[in-house]
Formats: C-alpha cells, structure tokens, sequence
C-alpha cells in the first residue's frame, strides 16, 4: 500500500519538496527569506503524516523499509527547522531520526542518513556549549562507520535515494558519499575535542582529515598544503619533530606537484595566481625554519639540564636519539619514553585503534617523502655535528623564504626572517666548544642584525628596531664575555689588541643598549617618568647591563677607570632609583634590583679609594 | 515599546539580563542613553587626541552590530544635509575642533619654532578591497609596505587641511561617496570597514637641528559585527565561543587555532593579515594608544548580537 501511494503520489511530493529547498529558495526574496522552506516544509510533513498511517498496516519486511524512509524524512525535518532558526524543533527531529534508526544502524538503506543525523546532533550539541554531549554522539557516528565498513562495506545508499522512484546512486558515487559523511564526523570530532581541552586528539583528527582529503582526491593542494605545514607548526611547539617533519615534508612534497599557473590576472587580494603559488613556499618555507630553530633549541636545553643535573645515564640516552613522544609532559619525561611508539602516547582510544599498524594513522601513505624527510633529522641533537647539520638545513630555508620575502616590500616577514636566522646561529653556537669560533658566530649576527637595523625607518618600524638595537646589544655583550674567557684562558694577561677589542665589544654593547634607551624617550626627549608595561623591564636590564659593561672596560689609567665608575654608577642608581618611585614593580626586576642597589653603595666607596690615591 | 535586556551601573558596568543569571561587564567607561555626545568625546576622544599631538599614534574604533549607533556616536546624525556643526555632532567633528585647537595653541606657543601640517585620508575596506574615499572612480588599491613608508595604501589622496572645517569637508566629501558607493556599486556600508585617518607632522628647530614628527590619528567605523559570519568581512577576528563551522573549507582556521594556543615565536603560522590589522599594525603597538567604542542596542531583540559585542570588547581589553 505504502508504495503504490509513494509511487502514484510521495516520491513525487518529495522531488518537489527537495526541490523548493535546494533551488527555489535561492530566489526568495530578502522579506520573506523561508518561503520555499516552509512550503517544502509543509509537503514533508504531509508527506510523513501518510507514511505513518500505512505504518500499521503494513508487513514486517516493508515496515522495516517504511520505517527508515520515515526516519530520512524526519532528517530532512531537522535540516529544514534548523535552516529556518528554528533549532530546538529541528532536534526534535533529529532526535527521532535517531531514535527510528535504532536496531538498523547497519542498514545499507540508511547507514548514511544516520550518519548525516548524527553530525548535525553533534554540531548542535557544540553550539549549546554541550561539547561532552556532542563528542559522545559524534563518536558514535565514528564507531557506526568503522564497523560498517568492516561489517557490511557494501556502498550505502545516497540520501535522497529512499525517497526516490529510481536508484540514483553508483557503487562509486555511494561510496564517496559515504567517505564525505565520515570525513566530516571526524573534522567535526577535531572542532570538539579544544572545547574539552584536548588540543592533541583535536590535531589528530585534524591529521586525519588531510589524510582523508588527500585519498578521496577533494582538495586544493595549496591550501592542503598550507594547512598541513600550519599543523606541522603545533607539533614544533609541542616538541613532536618526527610528526612536524612528516606533516613539512608532505606539505612541500604536495607543493611541489602544483604546476607553474599561467594565468597573470590578480585575485581579491591583488595577487596572481603565481605569486600566491610563491607566497605559500616561502610560507613552507618558514616553518621549515621554525621547526631547524625549534630543534636546535629544545636540544640545547635538554643538555643544559643534563649538565645540570650530570646525569651520564640520560645523555646517553640522549645520544641514542629516544624519540620524542608528543605528550604533554615536559621533555624530561620524553625520554623515559625513549622506546615506544610515539604514536602510542595518543591514547587507546584515539584514531590509532583502527587498523592493526598504529603508525599509519599519522602518516599520509601516498606521498613519497623520504628525500623530504631524510634531509633533516627529527630527534634532538648532542654534538656540533649533528648541529651543524640542522643549522644548515635551516640556513637554507632561510633563503628560500627570502626569494620571495624581500626587504622592500615585505619589511616585517623579511625582519622575522633576519632574526630567527640570528636565532638559528645563536643556538648552534651553544654546540660550538672552541670560543674562538663561536665569537665568530656571534659577529655573523651582529652583522646581519646592524646591516638590518641601518635600512629601517625607525618611525614605522619602532617595535621591531627596539628589538633589535637590544638584541646586538646583547650578541656584543656575548662577544665580550666571550673574548675575555679566551683571554682568562691564555693564563697570562691580556694583550694590547685584545685590550683593545674587549673595550670596543663593551662599547658597542653600550651603545646599542643605548639606542635601545633613547628609542623610549618622549617627544621632548626625556625618559618617560613611568614607562609602559612592555617596555618597562627591558628599560631596566638594559640600564642594569649598561652599569654592568662599564666595569667591563679594561683600563690603567685611574682616570679612566673613575670615569667608568661613575656611569657605571649612574645606570645602577637609575634601576634604583625608578624602583623606589614605583614600589609595585620591584618584583619584575627583582635579581638586577638587589646587585643594582648593592654596587650603588658599593661603587662610591670604589671610587673614592681611587680619588684618595690620586690626590 | 520594546523591552530592555540591558542595565548601566555607572561610572563603568553595564549588566545583561540573561538567564540564569545576569552578567556584568566592567569597561573604562560606560554610557548610557542619557549620555551627551559630548561627554563621549571627553571620555574617549581627548586623550587620544593630545597624545596625538604629543607624537603618538592613535586609534578609535567603533564596533559593534548594524544599527546599534557606531555612525551616530563617530560622526553624528546625518540627515541635516552632512552638516558637522550642530549639537549632536559625534567623536569625529569634535575630534577635528579638539586637534586643531591644540595645534593653535601649541603654534602660539612655540611660534616659528614649529610648523604643523595636517593631512586626511579616507578609505573603505570592502572584501578585502581598498576604494579611495575620496576618488569617486576608485578602483581597488594595493596595501603596501616598503621601508621608507611602512605601510601604506599606493595612490591613496592624502587632503591637506588647515582648520576643522576643512576637514569637515573632507569627511563629508567622503562620506557621500560612501553612499554612493553603497547603492550603486553594491558596496554595502554594512559589510565595509571606513578608516579615517589624520597625520600630524611637526617640523621643529631645535639647536639648529630640524626635528620632523609624525603622528597618525585612525578614526574607524568598522563594519557590522553581525557581518563577521559573512566570509567576506574580515578585519576583527571574532571567534564564536560555541560553533562548529560546518564547511571544510575552514580546516584552516581549526588548525590555526590550534597553533595560536601555543605560545610565542616559536611557530610560523602561514596566513595573511586582513587588510584593516595590516594598514593599522603601526597604530596598534608600541607607543600607540586604542580605544574600541562599543556600541549596543539595548532592545532585548537584540540580545544576541549585544552579547556578542559585549564578549568581543571584554576579550578586546585583555589583548596587549
């Protein structure tokens, strides 16, 4: 009975109603923005009312089919009220949906409308700030996929196809309806999980939708490749290397297959297709960088706490590269882990239990990037070689970046560049035992840094020129700190031209702490009675280190040496006396405070021992 | 008559009536209906405006749902034929009067040891285009940045101007321009950011040393913040405490909040500025002052978009 009435009448009432709310509707008018929805509304509803009245009287068999025409149909309610701002009914029918489906969730027939149910409760749920509800319903969708496809795995109908007179659908079409619904569950799973907190199952999912989006061949490969190195860049800073490098490596793999665009017209953004093809491999570029600076770092911390604690145990460990889980604990607990699977620190439950070999989950198997990942390694580093190694890798991602970043035109990108290059030295420089070569270093910076400094106009570029006036100050620093060791090493005392460039490097250190001061003057050239909150403990170390590298000054003449003292002086008071005029941040400076005020009493007295020999 | 969702507890609450209980919002300043557009001014405008004059940039932004009064508290009502002068005149006319009043009395001052020159600007920002306000055939502008300029628009008409009135013109030139623009190219005022924008040099002798000064006040009406779902209007990044974004053509996005969780430099994070945060980047760090004027409308209709607004300008005072 029920399909003679769909045949001679429903299946028909149903194309119009599909129609009214897919097509018709564009062409509502702004003042009445719902009315095909509401007229599809309306046949839907009728539509559904009939089908129930022959649910009763119908046969076990064709009930079963009644009965999930009825629950696709109380779908496409829930999608209608929701689209017309009418949520709560729309989960109202959701919900029955839901409720219908029970007992056939393996159906061939309806497989995919539960699954489209399903996403759309867990879009609701989320919206409600329900983030616990939604990810209970959305997993379910995930877990009803996964044992269909290993249950059943006969492509499942496509919506709409219950409800039409003709079988639409293609095994392939099906199939890659199916794969879009699921795709869509698990990038909604990985818009759950931050609500909850948890920003590496909500990665994981993101990784698993790349890798979904890459197998079903849907996908725009500069942006996938621009959001693979974006992910690449949270696993940088969760200290992940072997997935950052996987997920840089993929995206340059990808990049690389995009041919050259012909096409010289300028999108919105004013850019051609070319140049936005540019753009993005500089992108990549970067954080290729970022992650060669972020190695070299992390490695270079997790020595100095070895050195610290002189565990021989853990640097061993250390030299027989433990990877790096992507945990959450602190690097330290990393290496107790050095035997696992990284990828089982993710949890039982995550996307990792579905195929047998856990690994591939996090993996994109149809990319070829051996050569990509082989060129840099993903384990932390112990010795100047395998520094170096890295350095180099980074130092040639550097100008990558920069064919495209140049200077004029692109002056912030180009100044971040400059200054993780001067980063990337700075870390490998740790590595470097013999001083000598590491002064050199040092000077490679300093340079990059001045030559830097002398192009930019400091009235539109004020921040960034204050960071880097300190940070020169702080490499000559380095570099005199540096030189006199050599010369305490030698045993013996100084020679003149040492003299000499050690009072040069203090200078120069000075004078760029100076720069650095003289930025935050006001107008009128006067220091700021109270300085602002992000400049104020800068201010206050640099005056603190200025008092410092005037008694760095080598000197025979008392004169000179007077002279020193009292600047020396004048930069320790200053901390002192801006900490007594603002009691409340003394804590800030809390360390420099207690020497600035010590050598405040202490240098006078210095210095008047010296004038007494004098006179 | 329609009923109210808000309260104002002066100086500086103001208290949203939702359930299940009501949320209290604290900000520098709050006003209420009853406040005098001139009273407005003396809380946002005046400080701004001196530090301007003393050499610092500045910007005034006015955020906030359409309809719920940004155009009315920058610029004042508009249908006495664009004319500035009256008594309901908004932040921008008595911003202008403000700044060249002190500019004449620093001149007095200081006499031929300093020479100010004033010059004004307005543009519209609409998907993601630059159009000069005061080129009625504008067509789209590039957003530069060289080392000489910093960030600049390329071409953009820079007015000079010597007194408010001038500048009234200039805005009202402008401003008609805009809607123009609006009814007949599409460009719905709604969905585009205005920035106004005066620069201030001082040219001063000191000891036979030429000292050139150059400050930039940004006067910004920024589109409705309703309009922030539309893809096409970026500029403030407003991100929804509770959606999902249901189109995958947002994973970036997804993936990008991930990363901005995580701390400092130590990422690179591979998307493009909007043009409005690139133009004003110069005007919103460092030595800069900026102040947002968050307009809601007290009907409880628009209770969502006021939350909304007021979530926004909470967020907003926590961002350094």
């Amino acid at each position: 009975m029920a399909a003679m009435y769909l045949q001679n009448q429903g299946f028909e009432e149903y194309a119009s109603a599909r129609r009214l709310s897919e097509e018709e509707s564009r062409q509502d008018p702004e003042t009445e923005p719902y009315k095909s929805k509401y007229k599809a509304r309306e046949l839907l509803l009728q539509l559904a009312e009939a089908l129930q009245g022959f649910q009763d009287e119908s046969q076990a068999e064709e009930n079963i089919e009644l009965t999930l025409q009825l629950a696709e149909l109380w779908f496409h309610l829930g999608v209608n009220f929701s689209e017309t701002e009418e949520v709560p009914t729309g989960e109202q029918y959701f919900s029955r949906c839901a409720e219908l489906m029970q007992g056939h969730k393996m159906d061939q027939r309806c497989v995919n409308t539960c699954l489209n149910c399903l996403n759309q409760l867990g879009i609701l749920w989320v919206s409600r700030s329900e983030p616990e509800k939604a990810l209970k319903i959305l997993q379910e969708a995930e877990d009803i996929y996964k044992m269909y496809m290993h249950n059943v795995g006969q492509p499942p109908l496509l919506l709409h196809e219950l409800l039409s007179p003709e079988q639409t659908g293609s095994p392939k079409s099906r199939q890659a309806e199916f794969e879009k619904t699921h795709t869509l569950t698990l990038y909604y799973l990985a818009q759950t999980y931050p609500k909850l907190g948890d920003n590496e199952k909500s990665a994981a999912y993101c990784h698993l939708t790349l890798s979904r989006q890459l197998q079903s061949g849907h996908f725009q490969p500069i942006d996938w490749a621009t959001n693979c190195a974006t992910l690449s860049q949270y696993y940088v800073t969760r200290d992940n290397f072997t997935q950052g490098r996987h997920c840089l490596a993929s995206a340059s793999s990808v990049l690389s297959q995009v041919p050259e665009p012909s096409d010289e017209t300028e999108d919105g953004e004013n850019e051609s297709a070319r140049e936005k093809l540019e753009r993005r491999k500089a992108d990549i570029s970067r954080c290729w960088l970022k992650y060669c600076l972020v190695l070299l770092q992390e490695s270079r911390q997790a020595l100095m706490d070895d050195i610290g604690e002189l565990d021989r145990a853990k640097q061993t460990d250390l030299a027989k590269g433990g990877a790096v889980a992507g945990s959450k604990g602190s690097h330290n607990d990393d290496k107790q882990e050095k035997s696992e699977d990284p990828e089982k620190a993710e949890g039982a439950d995550g996307p990792g239990c579905h195929h047998g070999d856990e690994k591939s989950q996090l993996r994109f198997e149809s990319l070829e990037l051996t050569a990509l990942e082989d060129q840099v390694t993903d384990k932390k580093v112990t010795d100047f070689d395998q520094a170096r190694a890295v350095f180099l890798v980074g130092q040639k991602y550097v100008n990558a970046a920069k064919e495209f970043y140049v200077l004029d035109g692109h002056v912030t990108d180009f100044v971040e560049i400059t200054q993780d290059w001067s980063q990337l030295f700075r870390a490998l420089s740790f590595f470097e035992q013999d001083f000598e070569r590491r002064c050199k270093m040092h000077k490679r910076r300093a340079d990059m840094l001045q030559s830097l400094l002398s192009e930019l106009n400091q009235q539109h570029y004020l921040l960034v020129c204050r960071q880097i006036m300190y940070e020169i100050a702080e490499i000559f620093s380095e570099m005199l700190d540096l030189k006199v060791a050599i010369a305490e090493a030698a045993d013996e005392r100084p020679k003149v031209h040492a003299v000499k460039k050690i009072n040069s490097l203090a200078q120069q250190s000075i004078s760029h702490y100076q720069m650095f001061l003289d930025s935050l003057r006001k107008a009128d050239k006067e220091m700021p009675k109270t300085f602002s909150e992000d400049t104020l403990r800068p201010a206050l170390v640099a005056n603190f280190c200025v008092g410092r590298l005037y008694s760095k000054f080598l000197s025979s003449d008392p004169q000179v040496k007077l002279q020193n003292m009292s600047k020396s002086l004048d930069h320790y008071q200053f901390v002192v006396d801006y900490c007594t005029s603002h009691p409340d941040i003394a804590e800030l400076v809390k360390s420099e405070l207690e020497i600035c005020t010590e050598m405040s009493q202490l240098l006078p007295i210095q210095m008047e021992k010296i004038r007494l020999t004098l006179s | 008559e329609q009923s109210m969702c808000l309260a104002v507890q002066a100086p500086n609450v103001i208290v949203m009536d939702c359930k299940p209980d009501p949320r209290r919002y604290t900000f520098d300043h709050v006003a209420d209906i009853n406040t005098t557009q001139e009273a407005v001014f003396g809380a946002v405008g005046k400080k701004i405006i001196e530090s301007c004059v003393g050499g610092y940039n500045g910007t005034i932004f006015a955020y906030g749902q359409t309809g719920s009064g940004k155009t009315f508290t920058m610029l004042g009502p508009l249908d006495d034929g664009d004319d500035f002068r009256h008594e309901l005149r908004g932040v921008i006319p008595r911003s202008f009067e403000y700044l060249f009043n002190l500019i004449s009395r620093e001149q007095e001052k200081r006499g031929d040891a300093v020479e100010f020159v004033t010059r004004c600007s307005f543009l519209e920002i609409y998907n993601e285009q630059i159009f000069d306000l005061l080129d009625t055939a504008s067509t789209g502008l590039h957003l530069r940045e060289n080392i000489k300029k910093g960030v600049f628009v390329d071409g953009l008409i820079e007015q000079n101007v010597t007194s408010a009135i001038e500048a009234h013109q200039v805005l009202s030139a402008g401003w008609v321009n805009r809607r123009v623009a609006s009814t007949s190219m599409n460009r719905e005022s709604s969905r585009s950011h205005a920035v106004f924008t005066l620069t201030i040099e001082s040219k001063e002798k000191k000891g036979g040393v030429m000292n050139i000064r150059c400050s930039q006040l940004n006067l910004v009406d920024l589109a409705g913040s309703e309009r922030q779902k539309d893809t096409h209007t970026a500029g403030v990044r407003l991100k929804e405490a509770g959606s999902i974004n249901k189109s995958l053509s947002a994973l970036g996005n997804v993936i990008m909040a991930l990363v901005d969780i995580a701390h400092g430099k130590t990422r690179h994070v591979p998307y493009r500025d909007s043009k409005l945060s690139f133009l004003l980047r110069d005007s919103l760090g460092g030595n800069a002052k900026t102040y947002i004027i968050a307009n809601v409308h007290p009907g409880s209709k628009c209770f969502g978009e006021t939350l909304s607004t007021l979530n926004f300008a909470r967020r907003a005072k926590m961002i350094k």
